[in-house]
This record gives C-alpha cells, sequence and structure tokens, in this order.
C-alpha cells in the first residue's frame, strides 16, 4: 500500500472514463430534469388553477420524495429492467416535487392586483400566462429546478446500480474495492459537478427580472443539449450482456482476469448485487458475477459456469477477531471455532436460500441450524463485558453473525452487541480498524485481494490452493493489523460466473472457456 | 354611454349589489360612493366584466356586454386601480404600450403615443425606460392613468385610484386629475370612499349602501338635500368642509361688500374658487380679504367673516 498510486496518477489513467461516466452523469441528470420540467410546470400550474387536485398532487410527490432512492430503483427493476430507462425514471420521479411545488408556489405569489389590472386591460387568459405569470413566477419555479438539478446529480450516482452507468460506477465500485483513489475519482467530480450547476443556476435567478424573459427560453435549450450527453449505453444492442458489480469490474480475480485469461468477450454493464440475480432471471441479463454460495443461485435456477482456468482464488470464510479481545477473553476462541467444518457449500447456499429467497429472518435461520447441530445453548447471563460483531450487507453474513451471536451468548457470561449491514469490504473492516466492531466474518480471497492488495507474484505463488492462502492472509493480518482469522467455517464463497441453466444448456456452455468460445465465435 | 338595467349581483346566499340601474352620459364623470363593502366595487367591475352580473342588463355604447368578446370590451375601456397594477417586470413604456400592443398598433403609433401621454401626464421621458418599482406612488399611479388611457379608450372605469397614496399626495393628484386634458371628454365611473375625493372629482354622486343606491345627484343636492338620514349623516363628520368645497365665490358674489379699487393684489375671477379655496389662500397670503371680479367687471371683497355669511345664506336659500 506504501507505492499505491496518488489520486492525480489516477485520474490521469482514467481520465477516458472519468470523463465518459462525467457525461453519462450529465446527461441521465438532464434528461431526467428535461421530463419534469416538461411534465412538472405544466402540472403546477394545472393545480394552480385547480386548488382541490393541489393537495392530492403535492402529497403524491411528496411520497416519491421520501423513498429512498435505492429502494425506488429497486421497484423500477420488475417494472422496466435495468439500465437508463429505469435510472431515468426514478430521477424524474424525485425531481416531480419541487419542479411541481415551486410553479405552484410562484403561481401562486403573482400579485392579484397585477392579474387583475391584466385581465382588465383585456389580456387572455393565455396571455396573462405567457406575460405575466410565467415571467413573474420564474425565479421561482428556477429555484425549483435548481433544488432538482443538485438533488438529481447527488441521486444519479445510484444509477450505477442498476446499470445505468454514471459517477457511481467508481464510487461504488471504490467502495467495494477499498480503493480510496477510486472513490475520489468518481465522488469529487460529483461534488464539482453538483456545486457547479447550483451555482450556475443561482445566478440565473438572481438576473435581473427582464432578463429571466430570455433565461425562460436558454434553460430548456441548456436541458436539452446536455441530455443529449448520454449516449445510451450500448448494451441495448448487445445479443449477450454481462452484468456484473463495481466489485467485479475492478479486480483481477474478475472481469480484468476473465478478460486477460479467457480472452471473454463480452458486453458489459455495472449493477448491483441486490438486482442482478433477479435481472438474469428475468433476461434482462445473460451472464452476471455472483458467489457460490449465494441462495438466489437456487431461487433462480442459475447454473455457475465451471471456472477451469482457476482465476477465482478461495474465498473460505472465517471470523476475524481483534487480536485483545482474544487475549482479554481467552474462551472466546473455542466459542468462535465451534462453527468450524461445520457450514460446506450447499449448506450455506440453502441457509442463504432460506433468508435471501424465503425471507426468513436470519436469526431464526440461524438459530434452526444451530440447534439441529446441537451446538444451541439458552444464552447465559451476561455480565463480563460486550463483544460487538460486525457484518456486511447481505444475507450470509447476517446469518453468520447470528450464529456467532447466539454461540457466545450459550457459551459465555459476554455480552452481544451486533452492527450488521456495514456496507462493503472497505466499511466492515475499517470499523475493526478503528475498534468500533469486536470482530466479522471474512474471506480468505477478500483479505489477500481487497485488504493486503497483495502483489502479482505473491497471487500466482498461492494460486487457487486453498490453505497456502489462509496461511498467507493470516501471518499477514497478524503481522500488519494485529488481527487474528480463526479457522474457516468451511465453506467456499468464491466469486462464480453464472447463466439462467436453460440457456447454458441450450448454448451447451458448461464452462467459462465455453463461453468465451460461444462469444468469440459468433 | 352607460346603462346598468335592473343589476343584481349574488355571492351565494349574499347579495352584493341589488337590483340597481343608473345612466352615465357621454363626458359624464360618475362617483360611486360609499363605505366598503357597499358593492361600489362590484358594480364598478361588473362594467368591464370582471365580475359577471347574476341578473339585470349592462350597455355599454347601446351594446349588452354580454354581446361583445369579453377581451374587446376590456381593451375599449380604461381600467385604472387602487394599487396601480402596473407589471413589475414591465418597463414604464412596455406598461404603457400593453394595450395599444393587444389591439395590434403599428409600432410607431404606439411610441408616439407613449410621449403624447407621457407629456400630459406631466412626466418626462427619461422615465419610460424604469421599472415601476423606481417611480414614487403618485407617478406610479400617473402611469397607471396613462396606461389605462393608451389606446384612447371613450370611458374609464377608476377604482379607489388615489386610495394608495398617503394623505398629502393624494390631495395633490386628485386637483392635478381634475385639470388633465386627458380626462375632458371621457366617461368616468369611479369608486372612492373619500367624500372629499368623490365632491371634487364628481359631475354626479351615486351613493351606495348595502348593494343599494341611496341617492344620487350634483354634490350640491346630496349635501343641501340629503334624501335619507343616512345620507346626512354619511356627509355629517366633514359637513362644513364639504359644504364650503360645494360652494363657489359666485353663488355668494351678490352677498358680498362692494369694493371701489382693487386694493390688493389677491384678484380673481368669481367661477374659479370654492369656498374652501378662498379661505384656503386667506390663510396661506396672510391677507384679510380677497378681491373677487365678476364676468362684467365688478369688483367685492371677501373676507373671513363674508365667506361664512354667504354660505348661511345659501343654505338658507336652499331650504327655502
Amino acid at each position: 500500500m506504501n507505492d499505491a498510486p496518488t489520486l492525480f496518477d489516477f485520474m490521469k489513467e482514467q481520465s477516458g472514463k472519468i470523463f465518459d461516466q462525467l457525461l453519462q452523469h450529465i446527461g441521465l441528470t438532464f434528461i431526467s430534469l428535461l421530463f419534469a420540467v416538461i411534465i412538472g410546470v405544466p402540472l403546477g400550474i394545472y393545480i394552480s388553477r385547480k386548488r382541490k387536485l393541489a393537495a392530492p398532487v403535492l402529497g403524491i410527490t411528496n411520497v416519491l420524495q421520501t423513498i429512498p432512492s435505492i429502494a425506488l430503483l429497486g421497484f423500477m427493476i420488475p417494472l422496466l429492467g435495468i439500465g437508463p430507462v429505469p435510472a431515468i425514471v426514478a430521477l424524474f420521479l424525485y425531481a416531480l416535487l419541487p419542479i411541481v411545488r415551486n410553479t405552484y408556489t410562484g403561481m401562486n405569489e403573482v400579485d392579484p392586483i397585477v392579474l387583475e389590472s391584466a385581465r382588465g386591460m383585456g389580456m387572455t387568459a393565455g396571455q396573462i400566462l405567457r406575460k405575466v405569470k410565467l415571467p413573474l413566477s420564474m425565479p421561482v419555479i428556477l429555484a425549483g429546478i435548481r433544488t432538482a438539478t443538485v438533488i438529481n446529480v447527488g441521486v444519479a450516482t445510484l444509477a450505477s446500480y442498476i446499470g445505468a452507468g454514471g459517477l457511481g460506477e467508481f464510487i461504488f465500485g471504490g467502495i467495494a474495492l477499498n480503493n480510496t483513489n477510486m472513490i475520489l475519482a468518481g465522488a469529487i467530480p460529483a461534488a464539482l459537478l453538483a456545486i457547479f450547476f447550483d451555482f450556475i443556476l443561482s445566478r440565473l435567478q438572481k438576473l435581473n427580472i427582464r432578463k429571466v424573459r430570455v433565461s425562460f427560453w436558454l434553460i430548456p435549450v441548456c436541458i436539452v443539449v446536455l441530455s443529449s450527453f448520454y449516449i445510451l449505453p450500448d448494451f441495448y444492442r448487445s445479443k449477450m450482456l454481462a452484468g456484473f458489480t463495481p466489485e467485479f469490474m475492478g479486480r483481477e480475480d474478475g472481469y480484468l482476469g476473465l478478460k486477460k485469461v479467457y480472452k471473454l468477450n463480452i458486453r458489459t454493464v455495472v449493477i448491483s448485487d441486490a438486482v442482478m440475480y433477479k435481472a438474469v432471471y428475468e433476461k434482462k441479463l445473460d451472464v452476471i458475477d455472483g458467489y457460490s454460495t449465494d441462495g438466489r443461485l437456487k431461487a433462480f435456477d442459475l447454473k455457475i459456469l465451471k471456472d477451469d482456468k482457476g482465476i477465482f482464488p478461495p474465498y473460505y470464510a472465517a471470523p476475524l477477531v481483534r487480536s485483545e479481545i482474544l487475549a482479554k477473553y481467552p474462551e472466546l476462541k473455542s466459542v468462535l471455532n465451534q462453527l468450524s467444518g461445520k457450514i460446506n457449500d450447499s449448506v450455506m447456499t440453502e441457509l442463504n436460500y432460506q433468508v435471501d429467497y424465503l425471507k426468513q429472518s436470519p436469526e431464526k435461520v440461524a438459530k434452526q441450524f444451530l440447534m439441529e447441530r446441537s451446538l444451541y445453548k439458552n444464552p447465559l447471563i451476561a455480565d463480563e463485558g460486550t463483544i460487538r460483531i460486525g457484518s456486511k450487507i447481505f444475507g450470509e453474513q447476517y446469518i453468520l453473525a447470528a450464529m456467532y451471536s447466539m454461540l457466545i451468548r450459550g457459551n459465555t457470561h459476554l455480552k452481544v452487541e451486533t452492527k450488521t449491514g456495514l456496507g462493503g469490504t472497505k466499511i466492515c473492516f475499517d470499523a475493526l480498524i478503528n475498534q468500533q466492531i469486536d470482530m466479522y466474518p471474512e474471506y480468505t480471497g477478500t483479505g489477500l485481494l481487497v485488504i493486503l492488495q497483495a502483489p502479482g507474484s505473491v497471487i500466482t505463488k498461492l494460486g487457487s490452493n486453498s490453505e497456502k492462502v489462509y496461511s498467507y492472509v493470516q501471518s499477514e493480518f497478524l503481522k500488519k493489523y494485529n488481527l487474528e482469522w480463526l479457522k474457516p467455517i468451511g465453506f467456499n464463497n468464491t466469486y462464480a460466473l453464472m447463466m439462467r441453466r436453460k440457456q447454458a444448456d441450450e448454448k451447451d456452455i458448461q464452462r467459462i472457456s465455453d463461453l468465451a468460445n460461444y462469444l468469440n465465435n459468433k | 354611454m352607460i346603462s346598468l338595467q335592473h343589476v343584481t349581483k349574488k355571492f351565494g346566499s349574499y347579495t352584493a349589489v341589488d337590483n340597481i340601474s343608473f345612466e352615465v352620459a357621454e363626458g359624464e364623470t360618475v362617483v360611486l360612493l360609499g363605505t366598503s363593502g357597499c358593492g361600489k366595487t362590484t358594480t364598478l367591475r361588473m362594467i368591464n366584466r370582471l365580475i359577471d352580473s347574476s341578473s339585470g342588463n349592462i350597455l355599454v355604447r347601446g351594446k349588452n356586454i354580454k354581446d361583445v368578446p369579453v377581451e374587446n370590451l376590456r381593451r375599449n375601456i380604461g381600467y385604472v386601480l387602487q394599487h396601480n397594477g402596473l407589471f413589475p417586470h414591465y418597463t414604464i413604456s412596455e406598461n404603457i404600450a400593453i394595450v395599444p400592443q393587444l389591439l395590434k398598433w403599428p409600432q410607431q403609433k404606439i411610441t408616439s403615443r407613449i410621449s403624447e401621454l407621457l407629456d400630459k401626464v406631466h412626466l418626462p421621458e427619461n422615465i419610460l425606460s424604469l421599472f415601476p418599482e423606481q417611480l414614487s406612488g403618485g407617478q406610479q399611479q400617473r402611469i397607471g392613468l396613462a396606461r389605462a388611457l393608451a389606446a384612447d379608450p371613450p370611458i374609464l372605469l377608476m377604482d379607489e385610484p388615489f386610495g394608495a397614496l398617503d394623505a398629502i399626495t393624494r390631495k395633490k393628484i386628485t386637483k392635478e386629475f381634475s385639470g388633465l386634458d386627458l380626462l375632458k371628454n371621457k366617461t368616468i365611473v369611479l369608486v372612492t370612499h373619500d367624500i372629499r375625493e368623490a365632491f371634487e372629482l364628481g359631475d354626479r354622486i351615486l351613493l351606495m349602501d348595502k348593494g343599494q343606491i341611496v341617492q344620487q345627484g350634483k354634490p350640491v343636492e346630496l349635501l343641501f338635500h340629503p334624501a335619507s338620514d343616512f345620507v346626512s349623516e354619511f356627509f355629517s363628520n366633514q359637513e362644513m368642509e364639504l359644504q364650503l368645497n360645494a360652494v363657489f365665490l359666485k353663488d355668494i358674489f351678490k352677498h358680498l361688500q362692494y369694493s371701489t379699487t382693487d386694493e390688493n393684489n389677491l384678484t380673481f375671477t368669481e367661477d374659479t374658487l370654492s369656498l374652501w379655496d378662498a379661505l384656503e389662500l386667506l390663510q396661506s397670503e396672510k391677507q384679510k380679504y380677497l378681491s373677487i371680479k365678476n364676468a362684467v367687471g365688478e369688483i367685492r371683497h371677501a373676507g373671513y367673516d363674508s365667506l361664512f355669511t354667504g354660505l348661511e345664506a345659501i343654505k338658507r336659500q336652499s331650504h327655502e
């Protein structure tokens, strides 16, 4: 990590990509803004005339605004699939409230005496709207557009979760890969973009009331021009489409390795882990990266392609614990190791299936499993101190955290606090280093590649030998971070390429090499 | 010119204007006078259809206003509001040009009309590129009038035109307006609650109460022949001042003292001043009397005492 490239190096190296993402980002923001203005301004005008409709319309747009953006994107998948369309629709919905509300307010704030004199002079309703109401409410409407723009620049980062591109690709890729430069390469342009547009629009707003008449026409033109930046990602023209997580896209044991070792040549979109299984099931995608123990594998009847050239290193799960804690509570180690060797790949897949797909609570699934294996004991009186267990934000980690918490409560007098759902590897690991948590389940491959960022020579030497990888990370972690890897739980949750079983069988694709050949031949 | 026939306006169950009828002759200024809520503004606004009447007919230049496209009706009736209603985002010249532009006048005609109007309301040309907020209240009101008269409509409706001005400006502007060339030959309906304003500007006053016309007539008639207790009470507060304003020097000329010579420089012809004006002059010029000349060159003196004796004589006369 000492010879890590600086942010400047990274940005220089990736400048082409940053520029593309920036344009996509601007495009996404302004296409949605364009629709929001086209729909929102007339809607605001309409409800200022039909007062009875104002409350329900503003209420609905208000509710839309309160839906968490990631959830809204999630709702879009079944309706509109993945890619720019659902992203634009979601952004459009967010932009609607400020625009409708401000148009409505602006219209209502026009001095009634001015309106009466306009009527009294014989202006028609249309003339009053164009010559009086719109120009006079323009500063307020502009303020709404300004708010919507800034919101959209922010929310558009999330568009990368559903394969719509934008600066979120770097931000979320960076978080997943523990790559600060990558995060900043996405976050800084996004922040500058928001500040820039906010500034431009604030200037426009403050212009002499007279010149507002000019800006009234200038703004739609600008929005249309900026919208055109978004060249629809080329995946709509693709015969086979892969959806990869931002993490997978940037990894040697991921997309980069697939390109190098398998010469895999496939169109890709960046997409969130949360939606990609469903997307492949619904034929929006053909190939995804996933985890070999993921419950959705079973739920959506997906097939793992065999890694015949061995580019995915082993990812054996084991508890990663701060050494001080083990020293302070010596009884802890044996308790945590009770799980060792108890869960293999298919058991973990089944457990994940129950949580991810059958929607049972991780605690219930964990308890049931421990009872079946006679490992469950009723909690003892907790009066000796507290163990804080963390987990990343997916089902398997929740299950493991629940199991460890039950084991500790049943076998020791320690209290347990769980801090589950800590985003990605980086967030979990930083929490551990900063002593905000005491332990979390981690994977050997992740430790090797993401946290240690081991040099290529070491990775080649270790290869796919699970024991060598385990002992390497164990000794390095102890040395560098004073953290201890306990015994592996047993399953290997490695990366895997997956396809719909039906499609794979039809095309006779069993191995990744088969996929590469299929794509290269046609 | 304007004729209201049994016009009624109801808002729900509330009757704002109750079966009123009156005529306004060409060139006449009629004042609708009354306290707030008496229906005077509603009546005015029905004439240019900002409010539609519930029943009855309104005729403008012989035509029922419901048979004329409403925009055309309004473009031919000037309208002046209390708070002038100038467009804040239009310059002064654009504000004045609104109605001519709606009527699609050629630009050159509009430009020359604007400078003509500006001259007539006594404002300099260099304000044309300013915005309304940059003008004083009195200037804004004059622009409001110029705008209402831009397309030279034969009819002018004025809704409390000086109501938003402070007392001093108001008095000045009222006086100024009453002398404006622009308003000569216009048929004017003016709404006010200000009795003095009504007396100063109105050829005829319609005193309204509870949606009905209580009495109509010349100012002097209302003052000296009130039709009901309501009318006399309405004027009672300002009675003396109103009377002094309603009576002119020519009315009391015969009650004044003869004079052989024109002894001071305050000499006036008899028909220009009201008694009130004469009192104000005596005060401001610190003189004991005015010298007044009648149509045949006869000169008489009017001092404080003789002005009041004259008024009493007029009052006695009108009650006989």
